[in-house]
C-alpha cells in the first residue's frame, strides 16, 4: 500500500514536471510569418515580428510610444518590433546564453566593452555590407566614412556602430546648492573638485562625498581620471576590456604593461585614489555597493559621482528635488577642449548587430534603415511628437512630458539625426559640439585594429579571473596599494606578459599592413 | 519476462502517467551527457557541434593551469559540505521539534515561517545581506557602535563569509528540508511510540531511539542528493551576496564564479563545458564514494 502511494505521488510529479515543461515549451513565440498570409499595408511583404534585445528598461509611456511603433512600421514595412530589455547587471550573461543557445532572436545589441569581438570571431553576427547596400541607404548616410571606416573588425561589418560623437561625453556631477553653501567658488579642476569632496567630509555628515564604480572598469576612479588626462595619452587597449593592464600610450603603436611600467602617472592616481578611500571621501561601500551611482546622488546618498555626460539631464535634478527641495547637481568636465589634444579610434562603444540564426536578416536590416529615418528616429528616442516632446528648430527639442523614448543608444543613435534639449546650457553645448567634429581630435594609429583573443584566451581567461580580485578594488582605492599590487603582480604577470605579446605581435602585423 | 509484462497490463495508466516524466528524464538529462564533447572541441555555434574543430585537452588548461584551481575546488568543496551538514543539522531539529508540538495553529504558523525564505531569490538575499553588513549605515554596525563596540569591515574581513554564508543557508534552506523529514516522521508507525510510552519511555528518549533511526534512510538520500552536487558551487548564492567584491574571494570563490569570472568576456562555451564535465565526474565520484561508506556502515540504507 505504501508502495503505491508513492508511487503514485511521483507519477503525479512526473505529469507536473511534464505539463510545466510543456507550458515553457509552448511560450517560445515562433515567428508569425506564415507565407502567403493576408498582408495588410506593403503588399509585397510578408508580415514578420523582429525579436529585438537591447539594455536598458522601459520608460514610463513605453506601451504607448510602441504601439504607435508598431502601427507605423505595419504600414511601411508589414513588421511588427518585440523589444526585450536587460538590465545593465546581466546583459553579459544573458545575451551570452541568448546567442549560444540559438534563441530566436533578430537585432541584438552588443559593444567592444561587452564581447562585440568574441560573438564576432565565433560567427554569431551577419556581415553587414551586402544588407547596407542593399536596404540600409539611411543607415549609411546618417554615418561618416570615418565611423564606418574604423569600426570594422577585420575589414568585416559585424554590427551598425551607434554613437553621435567621437569620444564619450563625461563628467563628475556634483552638488551645485552643496558647493555653494560650503561657499567653494565653480569647481573648474580635480584640485578643486578634490576641494569640494573634503569640505562635503568635514561639513556635511550624513553624505558620503564619492562614489565610483566597481562593477564596471570604465567607472573606476583612476580610469576616469585617466581618460582626461589628454597629456597622458595613455588608453586601455580593450584586449582584456577597459582594463588599464595592457594600455596604448600616444601614437607609438607600442603596447604597454603596467606591471611593468607603474606608469608614474597612473600610479599616481592609484595612490590619490587610495589617499581618498582611506580618508573617508570615497564610499567604503565602493566594493559591494547594490545601488547605481545615479540612484545613489538622487537619493542625496553621495555629493559626487562620475556620469558619462557633459550636462545634467533634466530627470536627475527632478528626482533630486524630491528628496531635497533646493538641491541641484552641476557637471564638473574635465574634458580637454584644445582640438588635436585628445585622441580618438572614431570607434564607436555600441553596436547592432543582426543575429546570424535569425531568419529574418533581410526584414531587420529594413527595419533599422526605417529607424534612421529622421521621422522614425525622433519617434523612437524621445516619443510621441507634440504629446511627449516638441521640435524646437531642426536640431533641438523640448521635453512635454517626461520621457517618451523608447531606444537610442541600443539601435540607432547617429550623429546626422541626434538633437541637442532645448534646455541645454551653452557650456554642455559647446563640449557636445566639439566631440561630435571628427576634425577637434588627433586619429588614433590603433584606428581600425582589433584585437583576436583566441591564441590566448586560456591566458585572457586566467587573466580575467585575476583581475577581478584585485582591479576594481585598486582602482577606486578599496585595497592597500603596495600590498595588493605585488599580490596582483605575482598572480597576473605570467598570463599578462602572455597576452601582451601576442597584442603586440597583432598590433605589429596591422601596422606593417596598413604602412 | 512474464510478469513484467502483466505488471505493465495491470498497472498501464500509472504507466502511461510515467511517461512524460522519463521523456523529460532522457531529454533533460540522459541526451545533454552527450554536450559534454563541447568539452573537447574549439566550438563556434557558427559550425555547429560537428563542423567545430576537435580541441583535445586544451579548454581544461586555463582551469587548470592556473594556480587558482585548487583554492576555489577546495573552497567549493568546503562550502557545500558546511551547508550540508548544517542544512541538516537545523533541519533534523526543526521537524523533531515540530513534530512535538501539539498545538496545531502554532505548529502550522511555525512551519510556513521557517518554509518562507526558501522562495526569496537570491538577489533579494544578497540586499538583505547587504543592509546587515555594509559600511555605510549597515544595521549590524549600527548595533555595533550603540553597544559601545568598535564597527567591522564586515566586506573587507574575509574569514567570517564562510560563517554568514552558512547561515544565510540554513536560514533558507533548512526550513525546506525540515518539510521533507517532518513528511517522513508523519509516516511513521505509531506503534512503536505506544508501546515506548508503555515502557514508560519519555519524549527525549522516544526522540533519540524511535524517531532519528527510524529517519536514517530519509537523511542518508537526501546527503546523497547533497553530495552529488558538492562540486558545483551555489552560484546564485555566492554572486548574489559576494558579488564583484574580490577581497572576498580567498574564502569565496567557487568553482562557478571563478569560471564565470574568467570567462564572461570571452564567452566560450567550450571552456565552461570543460568546467562542468570536471565538475560532474568529481560530483560522481563524490557520490559513489559516499554511497560506498554508506554500503559498509548500513548496507540497507545504500542507494545503490
Amino acid at each position: 500500500m505504501v508502495k503505491f502511494k508513492s508511487l503514485t505521488t511521483a507519477a503525479a510529479i512526473f505529469v507536473l514536471a511534464s505539463l510545466m515543461l510543456a507550458g515553457c515549451g509552448g511560450s517560445d513565440g515562433n515567428d508569425a510569418g506564415a507565407a502567403g498570409a493576408n498582408a495588410k499595408g506593403n503588399a509585397s511583404l510578408a508580415p514578420v515580428t523582429l525579436k529585438v534585445v537591447v539594455p536598458g528598461g522601459k520608460g514610463a509611456h513605453f506601451d504607448e510610444v510602441m504601439s504607435e511603433v508598431n502601427k507605423r512600421l505595419k504600414a511601411d514595412l508589414n513588421t511588427q518590433v518585440d523589444f526585450t530589455f536587460i538590465d545593465f547587471a546581466d546583459l553579459n550573461q544573458k545575451t551570452n546564453v541568448m546567442l549560444a543557445s540559438g534563441e530566436n532572436v533578430d537585432l541584438i545589441f552588443d559593444a567592444p566593452w561587452l564581447h562585440l569581438d568574441s560573438m564576432a570571431s565565433q560567427g554569431f553576427y551577419e556581415e553587414l555590407t551586402g544588407l547596407l547596400d542593399q536596404y540600409g541607404s539611411h543607415v549609411k548616410e546618417t554615418r561618416p566614412q570615418q565611423m564606418w571606416d574604423a569600426n570594422k573588425i577585420d575589414g568585416n561589418i559585424f554590427g551598425v556602430p551607434l554613437g553621435s560623437a567621437y569620444t564619450q561625453p563625461r563628467a563628475v556631477f556634483i552638488r551645485k546648492d552643496l558647493r555653494e553653501k560650503l561657499g567653494l567658488p565653480p569647481v573648474r579642476t580635480y584640485e578643486d573638485l578634490q576641494a569640494y569632496l573634503y569640505a562635503v567630509r568635514d561639513r556635511e555628515p550624513g553624505i558620503v562625498p564619492l562614489i565610483a564604480g566597481a562593477d564596471d572598469v570604465t567607472y573606476s576612479w583612476v580610469n576616469w581620471l585617466v581618460r582626461d588626462d589628454s597629456g597622458l595619452g595613455v588608453r586601455p587597449t580593450n584586449a582584456i576590456g577597459a582594463s588599464l593592464m595592457l594600455y596604448y600610450k600616444g601614437i607609438d603603436g607600442k603596447v604597454y604593461n603596467l606591471f611593468d611600467t607603474q606608469e608614474p602617472k597612473i600610479w599616481s592616481y592609484l595612490e590619490n585614489a587610495r589617499k581618498l578611500f582611506t580618508d573617508k571621501i570615497m564610499s567604503q561601500d565602493v566594493m559591494t555597493n547594490k545601488s547605481s551611482q545615479s540612484d545613489m546622488q538622487v537619493q542625496n546618498k553621495v555629493a559626487a559621482t562620475p556620469q558619462m555626460a557633459f550636462g545634467i539631464p533634466q530627470s536627475f535634478n527632478d528626482r533630486l528635488k524630491q528628496v531635497v527641495p533646493d538641491g541641484e547637481l552641476e557637471a564638473v568636465r574635465l574634458f580637454d577642449l584644445t582640438p588635436g589634444s585628445n585622441l580618438s579610434n572614431y570607434k564607436m562603444d555600441n553596436f547592432i548587430c543582426i543575429v546570424k540564426a535569425s531568419k529574418h536578416k533581410d526584414r531587420a536590416m529594413m527595419f533599422l534603415d526605417w529607424a534612421n529615418q529622421k521621422d522614425h528616429y525622433d519617434l523612437l528616442e524621445h516619443g510621441i511628437e507634440g504629446k511627449n516632446w516638441k521640435a524646437v528648430g531642426d536640431d533641438r527639442y523640448e521635453t512635454l512630458n517626461n520621457d517618451g523614448g523608447i531606444v537610442s543608444f541600443q539601435l540607432m543613435l547617429n550623429p546626422s539625426l541626434e538633437r541637442n534639449w532645448v534646455g541645454t546650457d551653452e557650456e554642455t553645448l559647446k563640449y557636445n559640439r566639439f566631440i561630435a567634429q571628427a576634425d577637434n581630435f588627433t586619429k588614433d594609429v590603433m584606428t581600425g585594429f582589433t584585437f583576436d583573443p583566441t591564441p590566448v584566451k586560456n591566458e585572457v581567461a586566467q587573466f580575467s579571473a585575476i583581475q577581478a580580485k584585485y582591479y576594481n578594488g585598486l582602482f577606486n582605492g578599496a585595497l592597500d596599494l603596495e600590498d595588493y599590487f605585488a599580490k596582483f603582480k605575482a598572480e597576473g604577470e605570467a598570463p599578462l606578459k602572455k597576452i601582451q605579446n601576442e597584442l603586440q605581435k597583432q598590433v605589429d602585423a596591422f601596422l606593417a599592413k596598413r604602412s | 519476462m512474464k510478469r513484467l509484462a502483466k505488471d505493465f497490463a495491470r498497472n498501464r495508466h500509472l504507466y502511461a502517467m510515467a511517461v512524460p516524466g522519463i521523456v523529460f528524464l532522457v531529454v533533460f538529462s540522459y541526451i545533454p551527457l552527450a554536450g559534454h564533447i563541447l568539452a573537447f572541441k574549439n566550438f563556434q555555434i557558427g559550425r555547429g557541434i560537428w563542423g567545430s574543430e576537435w580541441a583535445g585537452l586544451n579548454n581544461f588548461r586555463f582551469f587548470f593551469s592556473s594556480r587558482d584551481w585548487m583554492p576555489v575546488t577546495l573552497n567549493t568543496l568546503y562550502l557545500n559540505a558546511m551547508f550540508i551538514v548544517f542544512e541538516m543539522a537545523f533541519a533534523l531539529l526543526i521537524a523533531i521539534f515540530l513534530n512535538e508540538i501539539r498545538l496545531r495553529w502554532f505548529k502550522r504558523t511555525i512551519q510556513s515561517v521557517v518554509f518562507l525564505p526558501y522562495f526569496i531569490s537570491w538577489i533579494v538575499v544578497g540586499y538583505m545581506t547587504f543592509i546587515l553588513f555594509n559600511n555605510s549605515d549597515g544595521l549590524l554596525n549600527h548595533a555595533l557602535l550603540r553597544v559601545g563596540l568598535r564597527a567591522v569591515d564586515w566586506y573587507q574581513t574575509p574569514w567570517v563569509w564562510p560563517i554568514i554564508l552558512t547561515l544565510v543557508r540554513i536560514w533558507k534552506s533548512a526550513g525546506y528540508l525540515s518539510i521533507i523529514l517532518l513528511a517522513a516522521i508523519a509516516g511513521l508507525s505509531t506503534d512503536y511510540y505506544e508501546s515506548a510510552r508503555l515502557d514508560g519511555a519519555s519524549r527525549l528518549q522516544q526522540m533519540r531511539h524511535i524517531t532519528l533511526p527510524l529517519l536514517k534512510p530519509q537523511i542518508i538520500i537526501l546527503v546523497l542528493l547533497g553530495v552529488g552536487r558538492i562540486f558545483y558551487g551555489d552560484f546564485g548564492m555566492i554572486y548574489g551576496i559576494v558579488g564583484d567584491n574580490g577581497i572576498l574571494f580567498p574564502t569565496t570563490d567557487v568553482i562557478d564564479t571563478y569560471s564565470y569570472r574568467a570567462l564572461r568576456q570571452l564567452g566560450d562555451f567550450s571552456m565552461s563545458s570543460a568546467i562542468v564535465l570536471y565538475q560532474s565526474v568529481m560530483g560522481l565520484i563524490a557520490v559513489v564514494a559516499f554511497n560506498g561508506i554508506v554500503r559498509r556502515i548500513d548496507p540497507d540504507s545504500r542507494l545503490f
